[in-house]
Parts: structure tokens; sequence; C-alpha cells
């Protein structure tokens, strides 16, 4: 269970009205406390999605407080709204996610007394009304909440004949909807309103019998049950003292007079299914973070012979904890629900940012919307939108995607919110400017707009917890102090992902500049958007202004502004460009097709272009990859080629090694990729050709530990086409992720003894061959006579893993090639054997003669690995081959 | 007794198995230096690929073409 810190207030108690609970899990501890109105005892207490309180008192004033239970002052009048001194108790109170509202009052023996009020974010009166349910002696109104639209519902005390509850109209307080019209005089005392706008009321009739009855409803009034939950005389529910759980179970408060005083309906059927008598009246109900109910009243023992003001139940009633401490005055309102920010109490707040993988296949992007989850972004699968048959490549930069797919320039936007007019005015926005909505006053920080007349789509990041609402006008000053103003369209605002294209700002090329028609290479340099990859000239690049990747105007008075090959002293790319290989702040690298080029600093600041090789080039634009080292590695003309630190001369590590590796692969750009992909937690690279058509593959593991080059083999299925090592938060997806050719993304695990091959597993096949010299000296033979194998996991079981078992072959042969070649071959070997078990085994007892042995190892059995300490024998020289 | 020398090198074709340099070979797949079982320096079957996530992007067989991680603040 979470600790968790909530809200209470009651009758003023050694100077003070209202506490800060502390809940950690084993008892309840007062850790702050105010005194709100001097002399008021407080009545209600409701938070806010910001973490405020807002306090009604039973001098007829609610002040605004904050986490520290300070009075905000800029809020109402110095922080207080004052409803009339002759208004009195403050009852019920409900805000909004807009920092709305509503109040529910005591008023007077006047039907058309104002007794529900609502006050926009400010603290400003919206409208007052009447419940116009006088019972004759007095009118009140007693608990308020506001449903799905904003609207109020509030429940107040009526005359025969007339309806316990009102729905009242946000804007106006137009009366909507009236709820439960009953007979006789009585009080409807509490509300709760549903997500789905159904509507909960408990009430209770004037004289003999008292009793409490609830009643749920559709917001249409269609009644779904109807409850006497208790008919003890004297025995009413309180105000205000109704909630609901998750599961929509509804718990009610009552007075001291029932032989009960909690009770738990049933979310479908009303029927009780449980209930407490904490021996004195529950006046305040709510739930907290963790789910379970606080009820705060009268200081009474109660069933389990505790005596207490403030108690915490599970959801079945259960009493789980309480408190009866001194310095509380009787509970009547909680607000449990708001809990108080872990960094208000102490405890640290790390993490302030997620992360996201994406994914682009079947011209779609797709994306993890929760952890381990990916969704399609449904805008971008629309026909025309991207071509994944053609070349493409992605970047990330300012919480965005950027997508070069040719003639498609587009942006996948995870920041931003949208909001859409149909016109926006004679003074648009422009980029970082404040936009507020006159009615939600909600703002945001313009970022991106499609068009700088007429209808146009604006992309901001809203900075408030309120949210932009249909067709409300839209206010601003742009940069030269112009008003804007506009109205949004009848849709709120949307919530990001968004996708749209990637153009200048507002489209307006004459201010903004003009992008390529075309790239297929994007890169993020120092702070720059970088594109290449033009077909009509494929020696070019353009880079956007600074910070901003919808600017790409040139001015050469500005350093930060954007700029091209054309208009820079760097100039072209004297070679066709392949890759963008930026390294931070420092570099980037042009790998091309016949050269390596270099752009030191900044291009629009005495940045240069200077070439480092012409004696190679970049197989492509997959074909690279950096360690954690800052060295660069790439595919080119020769095999594999190192760059150390990224900048030094490239020298091809792999000719020494493999040298008829380009004549083996046989590559044609037409027909095959060639990807790179560092794996940090493996420390190595993978190398792999893929056949475009087909995902026939073939792949080596390049250890940085070892230096060595192993072979390594996937199914078609399983061919990688690109790969990103993804420092997820979580630590299943914290892996080196190769895009794959099925549409799967894949990684190495280490517990995976097959391949994933999309709806089933395939063994791996395994094996290594090599030769040892059984001869003493030059043209002499040996005799093995014995073998002694120490297999991975020390004993069977215990504290190391155990290796599977695995086969193996000897043979021999009088030269070192012919031995090789009878193993390449599959020839008939001189002896075979199979290690079953862990550890050192049985020394294996088997004789071959001969100049050279050849020793091979392997496993191609489903749902096993290998790993072998040592291998070690008992050679006999035995004489000159005959 | 004499301990055997298994490719923990790796793979070289660059000279003819005569004069293969020691822990060397031409012949070995699947097989890293880095085992799976205790991720310690000598020969073993190399890790298995598995998914990383359930579902196939784009709904279909076809190639992820792309792939990078963007980071957002909350």
């Amino acid at each position: 269970m979470a600790t968790i810190t909530f809200v209470v207030g009651g009758t003023r108690t050694n100077s003070k009205n209202l506490w800060k609970i502390q809940d950690d899990g084993s008892s309840l501890t007062i850790i702050d406390s105010a005194d709100i109105g001097s002399v008021a005892n407080v009545y209600s207490v409701v938070g806010d999605s910001e973490g405020n309180f807002y306090v009604g008192t039973n001098e007829g004033k609610v002040y605004k407080v904050d986490l520290n239970l300070d009075v905000i002052t800029s809020w109402g009048t110095n922080g207080v709204y004052d409803a009339g001194s002759a208004t009195k108790e403050i009852y019920g109170l409900a805000v909004d996610v807009n920092g709305y509202l509503a109040i529910a009052h005591f008023g007077s023996t006047t039907p058309t007394t104002y007794t529900v009020k609502l006050l926009d974010s400010t603290g400003t009166l919206v409208w007052e009304e009447d419940h116009q349910s006088s019972n004759g002696s007095t009118c009140v109104s007693y608990s308020v909440k506001f449903d799905s639209s904003g609207n109020v519902v509030g429940v107040g005390s009526r005359n025969s004949g007339l309806y316990d509850g009102y729905k009242y109209q946000r804007a106006d307080g137009a009366k909507l909807k009236s709820y439960w019209q009953k007979s006789g005089d009585g009080y409807g005392e509490g509300v709760w309103v549903f997500s789905d706008d159904d509507v909960v009321i408990s009430d209770t009739p004037i004289g003999p019998g008292y009793g409490i009855n609830v009643r749920k409803c559709s917001s249409d009034n269609t009644e779904e049950w109807n409850v006497s939950v208790v008919a003890e005389s004297g025995h009413n529910p309180l105000r205000n003292s109704i909630v609901a759980d998750d599961d929509e179970n509804v718990y009610v408060g009552g007075n001291a007079n029932g032989s009960k005083t909690i009770y738990k309906l049933n979310a479908s059927t009303g029927v009780t299914d449980a209930s407490y008598d904490t021996g004195g009246s529950v006046y305040g109900l709510d739930i907290d973070a963790n789910g379970n109910l606080v009820a705060g009243g009268w200081e009474a023992a109660d069933e389990d012979t505790n005596t207490a003001k403030l108690r915490i139940f599970d959801t079945d009633l259960t009493l789980l904890r309480y408190t009866n401490d001194s310095d509380l005055g009787t509970i009547y309102a909680v607000a449990a629900s708001t809990h108080i920010p872990s960094s208000e109490v102490g405890e640290p707040a790390d993490k302030l940012y997620s992360k996201n993988f994406v994914a682009v296949g079947n011209d779609q992007l797709w994306y993890e919307s929760s952890a381990g989850t990916m969704s399609q972004l449904a805008a971008s699968a629309v026909d025309g939108q991207l071509d994944t048959t053609i070349p493409l490549t992605i970047c990330s930069a300012f919480q965005k995607v950027f997508i070069a797919n040719q003639t498609n320039l587009k942006v996948a936007d995870f920041i931003n919110t949208k909001i859409v007019t149909a016109n926006i005015g004679s003074n648009p926005p422009d980029r970082g400017n404040i936009l507020t909505g006159d009615s939600s006053a909600a703002e945001m920080i313009v970022d991106f707009i499609t068009s700088t007349s007429g209808a146009s789509t604006i992309y901001g990041y809203r900075t408030t917890a309120a949210t932009f609402e249909a067709s409300e006008t839209i206010s601003g000053t742009d940069d030269d102090n112009n008003d804007i103003d506009f109205n949004m369209t009848a849709v709120a605002e949307v919530a990001p992902p968004h996708w749209y294209d990637w153009t200048p700002f507002g489209n307006d090329t004459t201010t903004y500049g003009t992008m390529p028609s075309e790239a297929y290479l994007v890169c993020r340099y120092r702070g720059r958007l970088i594109l290449a990859g033009h077909r009509s000239y494929p020696h070019q690049w353009y880079a956007s202004y600074v910070a901003n990747p919808w600017s790409w105007i040139y001015s050469s008075t500005d350093p930060l502004s954007g700029i091209a090959g054309n208009n820079a002293d760097a100039g072209e790319v004297g070679d066709i460009i392949k890759a963008l290989i930026p390294y931070g702040d420092d570099f980037l690298i042009f790998g091309c097709a016949d050269s390596i080029h270099i752009m030191d600093g900044d291009p629009a600041s005495g940045g240069s272009i200077d070439e480092i090789t012409n004696h190679t080039g970049i197989y492509g634009a997959w074909a690279w990859c950096k360690d954690n080292d800052g060295n660069l590695y790439f595919f080119g003309h020769g095999g594999l080629y190192k760059m150390a630190g990224g900048r030094s001369k490239p020298v091809c590590i792999s000719s020494n090694i493999l040298p008829k590796w380009i004549e083996n692969w046989a590559l044609d750009p037409s027909l095959h990729r060639v990807v790179l992909s560092y794996d940090p937690l493996r420390y190595g690279i993978l190398i792999s050709k893929i056949t475009l058509s087909s995902g026939a593959n073939s792949n080596y593991w390049f250890s940085l530990q070892t230096g060595g080059f192993y072979p390594t083999s996937f199914q078609d299925e399983a061919g990688v086409f690109c790969s990103k090592y993804y420092d997820s938060d979580s630590s299943g997806t914290r892996e080196m992720i190769m895009g794959c050719n099925d549409g799967y993304l894949r990684i190495f695990k280490d517990s995976a003894k097959d391949d994933d091959s999309g709806a089933s597993d395939d063994a791996i096949s395994s094996y290594m061959g090599w030769i040892e010299q059984l001869g003493d000296g030059e043209d002499k033979e040996g005799k093995l006579t014995s073998m002694t194998v120490e297999s991975g996991g020390g004993a069977s079981s215990g504290a190391y893993s155990d290796t599977d078992g695995f086969s193996y072959e000897l043979h021999t042969a009088a030269d070192r090639e012919t031995c090789m070649e009878d193993m390449k071959d599959g020839a008939t070997a001189r002896e075979t054997g199979t290690i079953s078990t862990t550890g050192r085994q049985n020394r294996i007892r088997k004789k071959v003669r001969g100049m050279n042995l050849g020793i091979k190892i392997y496993n191609s059995t489903a749902s096993e690995t290998f790993a072998i300490n040592k291998i070690s024998a008992v050679v006999k020289p035995v004489g000159r081959k005959k | 007794m004499a301990e055997f020398n298994p490719p923990l090198l790796g793979i070289n074709n660059a000279v003819n198995p005569d004069k293969q340099p020691s822990l060397t070979t031409d012949y070995m797949d699947n097989v890293w230096p880095i085992d799976v079982l205790e991720k310690r320096i000598r020969l073993g079957q190399r890790p298995g690929v598995d998914k990383a996530f359930d579902g196939q992007i784009g709904n279909a067989s076809n190639p992820i073409v792309a792939v990078c991680v963007v980071t957002t603040v909350d």
C-alpha cells in the first residue's frame, strides 16, 4: 500500500479546523493543519486536479488553499468567495477539471432562495439558482456534483410533489432535468454522478420514520433501482455523505440514530452488501488513492469498540485503522480522492518523462501506446501517407518523430495538443505565442500551425490542467503585439499523438522558407533537422533553423537560420549522399557512394565539409552504427570499417579475417540491404545482409570483447531490416530491438533457446569445428586415447546455470584442409557421441589415430543451448605417417 | 594431457587450414564467445531471438523498415 495524504475538515478545535492526514498503511497521523476563517467550522472540502483544495465553512464562505493549506489570495477576493452572510453553511462543493466550482448551501424559508452556485476558475460567480423545493421551513441544498459535460447536479430539501434534485446547465444554470419526484416533504441529502452520468441520490422523509432511501437512475431520470436501505426512527442519511468506488458500489453515511451508520449498496441492485456501526454520525465519506473508504464524523465507540473520529475501511467495510487524535475536531468533510503529490510528503519523484518505441512498416507508423504494447497511429495508415516500399528513414526530435519518405515528409507528434479553427483570423499566432481559452482558461504554447489564414489546425503544448472546449474563443498576442482572436470548431481539443504533413510553419514559404520537395534521409544535428537524399539533387543537404523544424529560410546574418549546401560556405557534398551520421553537436558524417565526408561545426557559422576518404563509401543508410566509445563502424567497399572516434581515417578491420566477405555476399543495393546493429548489453555488433524480397539473410556477430567474427543465421522471418537500442523504462524491453522481415520486433534473449519465427519457435542449429594436431612433429601421427569434456554449469542444478547437451564428431585426416573439408561436407566421422550432463564428464575413451583431428561440436535440438568450459585429451605419439 | 583450443576468437578464412591462427576456425555458425548461461567468455550457442512486442507492425507480414525512440515529458 502506498503512503498517501489527504485532507479533512470539521469543528474548530485548538484553533484548527482543517487537517492534513498521512496514512502509511499502519496509522493515521496529522502532519499539518490550518485555521480557515479563524472562527469558522469547516463543513465541506474538495480537491482539484492541481492539488489545491476548496474549503466551505459555516459562515457562508469558500476558501481556496494550496498544498500547504495556505489561502491562495489570487482566487476570489483574497482567496475567499463570500456567498453572503445570511447564507451560512456551505454544505457541498464540487470542482471540475477546468477549476469551476459548484456550491450547495443553506438558504432561507423563501422557496426561491438561491442555494446552488457556479463559480469560474477565478472564483467569480457565473450563475446562482434556487432549488425551488422548500419544505416550508428551510430551503437548502446539501450536495452537488458535476456530470461529464460540466453541468451541475444538486440535491436539497423539497416539498411534496417536487424533486430531490436537479441538473443545472453549465452555461447559465437553467434546469435541464429533475430527479426523483416524491410525495411528502423531505430532503435530498447526498448525490453522486458516475462517469456515464448516471445519478445516485440519498434521501430522507421529514416526520416520523425518517429512514434512508437511495435511488439510482440514468441521466434522463430513468430509474435503475430504488431501495429503502433502512427505516429506523430518527435515522437519516447525512448531507454529502455518499461516494462510489471504482466498481460503482455506493457507500452512504447516516446519523447516529441507526443501528448502523455506514452502508455499502450493490452497484447493480442497491441491495446492502455490507454495513458498519461507527457509533456516531458519519458526515464525510470518500475513497482514497488506495481504494479504501475514509469515513469521518463524531467521536464515538464503534462496533469493534474503538473510539475514533476518523476511520479507514476496505471496500467490504472491514475496519483497517483509525484515529481519535485530540487535535481533530468532529469531522464534517473528507477529501481523500485528491492524493497530495508525493513530492509534498518528501518522496523523491525523479522520473518526469516517458519513452516510447516507434516502428514503421506496411505503410503505417506504430508506437508504444503503453508499456509493452504497440498501437497504430491511425492517421498514418491512410492511403498515400507513407510508402514503405521506397526508401524511408526517421528520427526523433523535440518529442516528435520526423519521417523522410521521399515526397512523404511527415510528423508524428507525441507532445502537442491539437485545436482546430475554421478561421484563424487576421492575426495568426506565431510559434511560441501563448493561447488562452476564454471560457476554459486553458493555455497552450504554440508550436506549429497548418495555415496562417482561413481554416487552420494549431498544435501546441498545453500548460494547464484545464482543457480547451469545443467552440470556445481563443485569445492571445502575436509577436507584433496584435490580438489573436479566433473560435474553435465544435470539436474540443484532441490529445496527442497526432499525424500531419511536415511543412514550414503555417505553410508560409515566404516567411519560413521552402522545404525540399523530397528526401529520404533525415537526422538531427546541432538542434537542426537535416534532410538529404533528393533524387534530383543527390549532393545537396538541407538544414532547418536551430531548434525549429518548421523554418527553412536562409539568412546570411543569422547564424541560427536554415541553410542548404548551395547557401553555405561548406557547399554541397561532391558525392551522392547515402547516409547521415550525426555526432551530437560536434560533427556530421556524410556517408556517400564512394567517399566519406565530415561536416565540422555549424554550417551557418563557419562550418566546413571535408573529405575523410575516397577509398570507400558506405553501402547504405542503415549500414552503420556507433559503439559506446563513440567509434563508428560501417560496411564499405572492403567489408567492415572502423573510424575511431568517428573522425579518423576509416580502417577495414575485416579484410585480414574475412577477405572473401564482399565476394561471398555478392551485394546488390537493388536487392539487398545491409544493417549494422550495436548491442551495448552484449558488447557487439550484428552485421546483417538481408534480401529485400524474401528476408533471406546472412549475418556476422562482431564481438567487441574478443575482436572476432562469428557467423550467425536466422530464419527468413527474423531477417533484420533495421534496429535500435531501446533504453526503455521497462527492463523487459531494454534491449537492442530489431525490426524484422515479417513485421515483428525482436530482441536477443538469453533465456530463449530457440528462435521465434512468428507463429512458432524454431530450433537453433549451432556448430563449430576446428582442427587439432595429433602428431608431435612434422608428418607424424598421434593417437587420441581419451578425451575429457567440461560442459558449463558445474554440478547439476546449483548456483550456476546448467548447459543442455550437445553432440560431437571426431574426424582424422593427413592434412588439415581435408580434415576441415570432411567436417564441412558431412563425411562419416571416426567417432561420435553425446554429452548430456554438466561439469566434468567421464573420460571419453574413444581412440582415433591420425595426423590431424577434427572436432565438431553441435546442437540442433529444440529448446536446448550449450556452453563449453574446456576440452582436454590424452594423445600419444605413434610415429611417422606411412 | 593437452587442452584443446576451440575457436574462441571466431572465424578466419584468410589463410588455409594448415596455417589457421590459434583459437579460430573456418567452420562455425550460431556460436558466440559469450555464453547465455552465465555471460562469461566461453563458447556457447548464441541467444535466441524472441518477440519484443506481441503484435505485428502494420498487422501484416511486411518488413519493418525504420525504428526509433521518442521521449516526451509527462
